[in-house]
């Protein structure tokens, strides 16, 4: 049984924990939080795991990997301070918020020869999953254009006092989740961001601090084009349309959640749809394998290192009204 | 009242065009007419066309002299200079899509048009009267979504280089006679329903785009494909995706879909929907049966039937001079962001 600990209580970490159940071989024995009742209310849905306010406590349960779930701005100190101890992570994205912070953290990676998982948990999404392997297969021949669209209706927990509100603390919407959409493409197509363009929208408020949508042209280094649109900003609960399209040079694979089997409750609410659910799950079972078998993260230090990077290109693009044109290799 | 119905050349389209045509009531096919300076190919395709149709090659002096009704179907290069011979002639004319090859050709065209008879009628087809795009615009009008506040459109064409539906693939390739690449042949669709839908100009664009999929573009230099972001007035936003690729989903020719986000709601437009899978025994593979016409089909039908209306009844097209010229703006924009690489503002915005 591969021993977990949880640095940050919030709902997301609540998520982290119910996936975690389902998935055999992992357990958390130890939730720390600045807040002590948040740490020892998640702590008892894990069973018997302790808890506490203090880095000490946590590091002294004998941890094989340590879950950061707090918000992005102190991603990167737990990171390190955590591979300074010797200790796994599953670090939340953004996994910092600058590309320099995010170098200590895969400096210290390197340096403990332990694992950095980042949470690109669209990579562990059923239709995405299927989309990776049907690119990998070869049967689309090179990837060439895709269209992403994540269309959803999503209020973040607190309201105005919601840290995903907060430029500082996530980045902005377009750091925050655009980072999702991002990775996914470098990863499903195996190459880099070299040039891009984004809009953010404030649909909900003009005066929001961050917006609720956005969307972004990317152009790839070997030259493969993309469109990304995510909103928020769906009104009155509709279910999310969630939809991929891949063009190669040998055929094209689309997955829209529009045509899937779906139903609402009574309470007007939809069901989850197939495609999209379980990524959390999904991306605990990679976890699980990296520990006990020695098998190597999915989100290598480059992917995650040119997510980040086009992320924050694509917020200097929207706020400059221009394309941006990233450097580096893969 | 019978309309007689010039092709102004029959390089492009004009066999799709005449053989809707002469299925209206309103309709003679008159004859084809190419300029004696064309090419011998044009020239070759004029004749070919009138032999097939069963009607007469006319000198361009008496075609454009009798005619009641042009549709100048040459290649995208010599779409604005027919359509101002045709117009200072003084017949209503429909100039195959696009109306010219730049915003400059255009304007030149709707200067010759306001110096002509006011009940002169001209207009550039489109899609406008498409099923999915007539029901998303009633939708939007009647307030089912609020106010729109983002699309994103995706056109998407599989094939047709090998002279199944473009007759010469350099009539898209080759930006001597096609002026430019995709963008320009095909971007017009999903430009012009952005504006029809909205009712909003475009502010301005930033565009990427290449030869993703087919050398033939690469060799002339110009692009299969193109990704654009358009910003609207009032902060609307829209992203169109328009290429030409190798294959679409269901083995169709061709895809076009929109999706809109309203303060009060949303819509989606699949001009391939509703429809059917059927599969017969010993077929392979199962076809798709749309419900009603092909969609491009009826789009072609609305468009000739609202524009020989607006000749009789003396009203203008749904789609005209001054709506050409904001679309061409929009497009002529887009087309200098992929060359700029820069976020271009929309001429007039």
């Amino acid at each position: 049984m591969r021993r977990l600990g949880i640095i940050g209580a919030g709902a997301v970490a609540g998520d982290h924990l119910a996936a975690i159940g389902r998935v055999p071989g992992l357990t958390v024995v130890h939730v720390m939080d600045r807040h002590l009742e948040r740490a020892q209310a998640l702590a008892a849905l894990a069973g018997r795991a302790s808890f506490s306010t203090d880095l000490e406590s946590l590091w002294s349960a004998d941890l094989d990997a340590v879950l950061i779930c707090t918000s992005p701005e102190s991603h990167a100190d737990f990171a390190v301070e955590a591979f300074r101890t010797g200790v796994g992570v599953m670090l939340e994205k953004p996994a910092a918020l600058t590309v320099a912070d995010l170098d200590r953290v895969l400096e210290a990676a390197a340096a403990s020869g332990k694992p950095l998982l980042v949470g690109q948990t669209a990579r562990f999404q059923p239709a995405h999953m299927e989309m990776c392997e049907t690119l990998r297969s070869g049967a689309l021949g090179e990837p060439r254009l895709v269209h992403l669209t994540w269309y959803a209706g999503h209020v973040w927990p607190g309201a105005w006092r919601a840290w995903q509100l907060d430029v500082d603390r996530c980045g902005g919407h377009i750091v925050h989740n655009g980072i999702h959409a991002l990775d996914l493409l470098i990863w499903l197509l195996q190459d880099e961001p070299l040039r891009i363009f984004a809009r953010e929208i404030p649909t909900w408020s003009s005066v929001m601090p961050t917006t609720d949508s956005f969307h972004m042209l990317v152009e790839f280094a070997r030259g493969a084009l993309a469109t990304i649109e995510v909103s928020y900003a769906f009104a009155g609960g509709a279910p999310p349309l969630r939809r991929i399209v891949v063009a190669g040079t040998g055929g094209i694979a689309s997955i829209d959640s529009e045509i899937e089997p779906r139903g609402t409750s009574g309470s007007g609410a939809s069901f989850p749809i197939r495609s999209a659910v379980d990524g959390l799950v999904h991306q605990f079972e990679h976890l699980q394998d990296i520990l006990a078998n020695d098998v190597a993260p999915i989100t290598t230090p480059d992917q995650v290192r040119s997510a980040l990077a086009a992320a924050f290109a694509a917020r200097q693009s929207a706020a400059t009204g221009q394309p941006v044109r990233l450097g580096g290799t893969l | 009242m019978t309309s007689r119905v010039l092709f102004l050349s029959a390089v492009r389209h004009a066999r799709d065009y005449a053989a809707l045509l002469r299925t209206l009531p309103e309709v003679e096919l008159f004859g084809c007419s190419e300029e004696e300076t064309a090419p011998a190919w044009a020239l070759d395709d004029c004749a070919a066309f009138a032999s097939d149709f069963d009607i007469p090659v006319l000198t361009f002096e008496r075609g454009l002299g009798e005619c009641d009704l042009v549709v100048v179907c040459s290649e995208p290069t010599r779409h604005a200079r027919l359509s101002v011979k045709a117009i200072d002639a003084g017949r209503h004319t429909i100039c195959d899509k696009p109306p010219g090859v730049s915003l400059s050709e255009c304007r030149l065209v709707a200067e010759h048009l306001a110096r002509a008879p006011a009940d002169l009628r001209f207009s550039t087809v489109h899609r406008l009267f498409s099923p999915e795009i007539l029901r998303a615009r009633r939708l939007i009008d009647q307030g089912a979504i609020g106010l729109p506040l983002m699309l994103d459109a995706e056109l998407i064409v599989s094939g047709g280089l090998d002279g199944s539906t473009v007759e010469r693939h350099e009539l898209v390739c080759d930006p001597a006679l096609s002026g430019g690449g995709e963008l320009l042949n095909f971007g017009w669709y999903p430009v012009s329903a952005v504006r029809f839908l909205t009712g909003l100009e475009a502010i301005d664009v930033q565009a990427f785009g290449g030869a993703l999929f087919d050398d033939r573009y690469a060799n002339h230099g110009v692009e299969d494909s193109v990704v654009a972001s358009l910003r609207l007035a009032n902060a609307v936003t829209a992203t169109l995706m328009v290429a030409r690729i190798p294959a679409i989903p269901g083995g169709l020719p061709a895809s076009s879909t929109m999706r809109v986000i309203g303060s009060h709601g949303r819509l989606i437009a699949d001009e391939d929907a509703p429809s059917s899978f059927v599969a017969e025994t010993g077929q392979a593979s199962a076809r798709v049966h749309r419900f009603g016409r092909e969609s491009s089909s009826a789009a072609l039908q609305g468009f000739f039937e609202d524009f020989l209306a607006a000749v009789r009844d003396g009203r203008p097209p749904t789609m005209e001079i001054s709506d050409i010229l904001a679309n061409m703006a929009t497009l002529d924009a887009i087309a200098g962001s992929l060359s700029s690489g820069l976020c271009e503002r929309v001429v007039g915005a």
